[in-house]
């Protein structure tokens, strides 16, 4: 039987998000999919990441961004929400019984919260700002793929429009 | 003890159907994996999880006949689940030290059992995983040890509903496993029309596989890897069918809290079962028909918008008959029944009896973990000749309890005799009696128009009784208010239209001498 790589969505108690490996990750999703078709909720996938690309040279510092980025995330959601870190240093959030109007509300609220949040930095003034790609179930996908796939696409074209913006399906 | 087999064809003889079932029918290019566990619940989950890397699974009938089976089918990979420790499994163990050399071996094995492992000579050159494991770990190995390369791309969907993408080709037992022309027939059209987007009206009495037809249809559609919706009707109270089909926006009406999706939206792209159709209420048949013919509904309290649904709908009512009685709307009716396709009941085909007989009993002996029963030819004899009223889950359910209670000889006997007597007088009644003497009784009447009118159904009983005492109460609201058709409809706590369906419906059109306008 599967058993669980990690505990996901709980922060650690140095406060950072621990990685969550996709596969489990769709999983964790195909089951919300799955609960959410048999009672009838909506809910949304957001898909956080810096924009920017972090500085290779100074990799504790990226670190420390992360950490206290995943932290700040975890302060914006709900206890049942979902919270996690991928491997390519973005985050992605499942906030249940949430339609996209409202996750749009949630992704304002984060990215705000980072914009005049001022990270420890010993090189920059410490000021940082987030995309946000945003997919709602059942209204823009009703399945895993359509559903990160739509999420990364948005956070994409949020990036490529400046950054700092959170980016919803038109 | 004779055995006992009837009409089956040639390609379906008892080895080759017991040997297809227990070894699966497609042929695949990957290797046999030959998969050994007296777990049931891990056998069942490892076959469905391997099966999606396109390899021949192999298990044995029964697991101590697993070295016999073993040297006969000369897999490419063995796959031991060690579940206890006994005198067999170290046994076996050894075996496999042996057979290490010829045949890679990858052993699953708990925490208790690894001891046992490490102490037996030679083990060091299995591969061993712990339980609990991640199929991924259990795939890289499989593919280490078959020596393919290439990555097995397993989306979530297959690691979760194995079963379901198993049928990807549409196999379903229960429909598949047909030897009567008349089954082959529906496979056809269901082959047909399955990639296409018309509207499907399934019908056929209860029990004959409607929704594992309607099922099939989806899996060979071009929409298999979207949704597949099913709405049992009648399960629902019909005040709450409607925000369940459509959905409702935030504070539409009490109770409103959030807004939630209808089946409709979640199924965007994807299929709809309506199961029992012929039940759903007449007000919402409109809204219904309204998504057919537009592709586009509205949450209760919000605007409409676009859907991309393919409607599958089944009933075993008479549709044609609610039509002429105004219970269903003709509109609606043509609009489902673009394709119409028709399951037999058993007793229309009976050479798929023992086909079916044969794919329970492998069924249910795999699930409970039981030895195979034979019938004896008078039990056969006896199955086939019974009339099946409830059809394939009768039988399914029959040989379920003939499965877990043994005796299957007895059981069945006791079985068809209580269902015959409970048939009988019905029986006596309606038909003369067969002049062939079988040992049972050729069935009961199916249909309403054989059955004389003292002998209806309760149900039907019932509606009557109600229409009656539903046109009393009319005819009295309507005789206290003069013929006020809107003031007879606030006495009676029902909506204006209502009133006006119900006196269509209970004849009382003929205006009274006496009546005064409405107003």
């Amino acid at each position: 039987m599967p058993q669980n790589p990690s505990e996901p969505g709980k922060a650690a108690d140095n406060g950072s998000v621990r990685p969550l490996d996709r596969k489990f990750f769709e999983y964790l999703l195909e089951l919300e999919v799955r609960k959410a078709t048999r009672y009838l909720y909506y809910f949304s996938l957001l898909v956080v990441q810096l924009d920017g690309q972090p500085t290779p040279e100074d990799p504790a510092e990226v670190e420390a961004v992360q950490r206290k980025l995943g932290y700040l995330l975890w302060d914006e959601i709900r206890g049942t929400d979902l919270l996690g870190q991928r491997h390519d240093s973005s985050f992605f959030i499942v906030l249940h019984y949430t339609d996209l109007e409202n996750a749009v509300r949630v992704g304002q609220r984060i990215r705000e919260r980072i914009e005049h949040y001022t990270f420890e930095s010993g090189s920059g003034d410490g000021r940082r700002t987030i995309s946000i790609g945003v997919s709602c179930f059942p209204t823009n996908a009703n399945d895993v793929a359509g559903l990160i796939q739509g999420s990364e696409e948005l956070l994409r074209r949020a990036q490529d429009r400046g950054g700092n913006r959170v980016s919803v399906p038109e | 003890m004779e055995k006992f087999f009837h009409n089956i064809p040639d390609s379906l003889t008892k080895e080759n159907r017991l040997a297809n079932v227990r070894l699966g029918e497609i042929p695949m290019d990957r290797g046999k994996i030959y998969l050994v566990s007296s777990d049931p619940i891990m056998r069942n989950y490892l076959r469905s999880y391997i099966s999606h890397f396109d390899h021949k699974v192999l298990t044995p009938a029964k697991p101590e006949n697993f070295w016999d089976d073993l040297k006969a089918l000369s897999p490419s990979l063995v796959i031991y689940d060690l579940w206890k420790n006994n005198s067999g499994t170290v046994q076996n163990l050894q075996n496999l030290i042996q057979l290490e050399k010829t045949i890679p071996v990858i052993l699953l094995a708990g925490e208790m059992q690894l001891p046992m492992i490490q102490e037996l000579e030679g083990s060091d050159q299995w591969k061993v995983i712990k339980k609990p494991f991640l199929p991924q770990d259990l795939k890289t190995s499989i593919l280490e040890a078959l020596g393919k390369e290439r990555e097995i791309v397993l989306t979530p969907a297959q690691v979760l509903r194995p079963s379901f993408t198993n049928t990807k080709k549409g196999y379903h037992p229960q429909l598949l496993l047909e030897s009567s022309q008349r089954m082959q027939d529906v496979r056809a059209v269901i082959d047909h029309v399955a990639n296409t987007d018309v509207t499907i009206l399934i019908r056929g009495e209860s029990g004959t596989g409607k929704e594992l037809a309607a099922r099939s249809i989806f899996e060979s559609s071009n929409r298999a890897s979207k949704p597949f919706i099913t709405v049992l009707c009648p399960a629902i109270p019909e005040g709450l069918l409607e925000s369940e089909l459509f959905g409702y926006e935030k504070g539409s009406f009490t109770g409103a809290f959030r807004r939630r999706p209808g089946k409709f939206e979640i199924a965007n792209h994807g299929t709809i079962f309506l199961d029992e159709i012929g039940d759903i209420p007449f007000e919402l048949q409109s809204k219904l028909l309204h998504v057919l013919q537009r592709g586009e509904f509205a949450l209760i309290g919000g605007n409409e918008q676009k859907v991309d649904v393919r409607i599958l709908a089944a009933t075993n009512k008479d549709l044609e008959k609610a039509v002429a009685e105004g219970m269903f709307r003709e509109d609606l009716y043509y609009r489902l029944n673009v394709v119409s396709i028709f399951l037999p009941p058993l007793r229309e085909r009976r050479e798929d009896i023992p086909v079916l007989i044969e794919c329970f009993f492998q069924k249910y002996n795999e699930q409970y973990n039981k030895e195979y029963h034979e019938l004896t030819a008078s039990t056969m004899r006896l199955l086939l000749d019974y009339d099946w009223p409830g059809n394939v889950r009768e039988l399914e359910n029959l040989i379920k309890r003939v499965v877990i209670m043994g005796n299957p000889d007895t059981l069945v006997h006791n079985y068809l005799n209580e269902n015959v007597k409970k048939i009988k007088p019905r029986l006596a009644q309606n038909r003369p009696a067969p002049t062939d003497p079988l040992p049972l009784p050729a069935g009961r009447p199916r249909d309403s128009a054989a059955a004389p009118s003292a002998l209806r159904s309760l149900k039907e009983v019932a509606r009557e009784a109600m229409r009656k005492a539903e046109g009393e109460a009319i005819l009295k609201a309507l005789e206290q208010t003069h013929w006020n058709r809107k003031a007879a409809a606030r006495i009676l706590e029902i909506s204006y239209k209502a009133l006006l369906y119900k006196i269509r419906q209970c004849n009382l059109d003929g205006e009274p001498d006496s009546s005064t306008p409405d107003p």
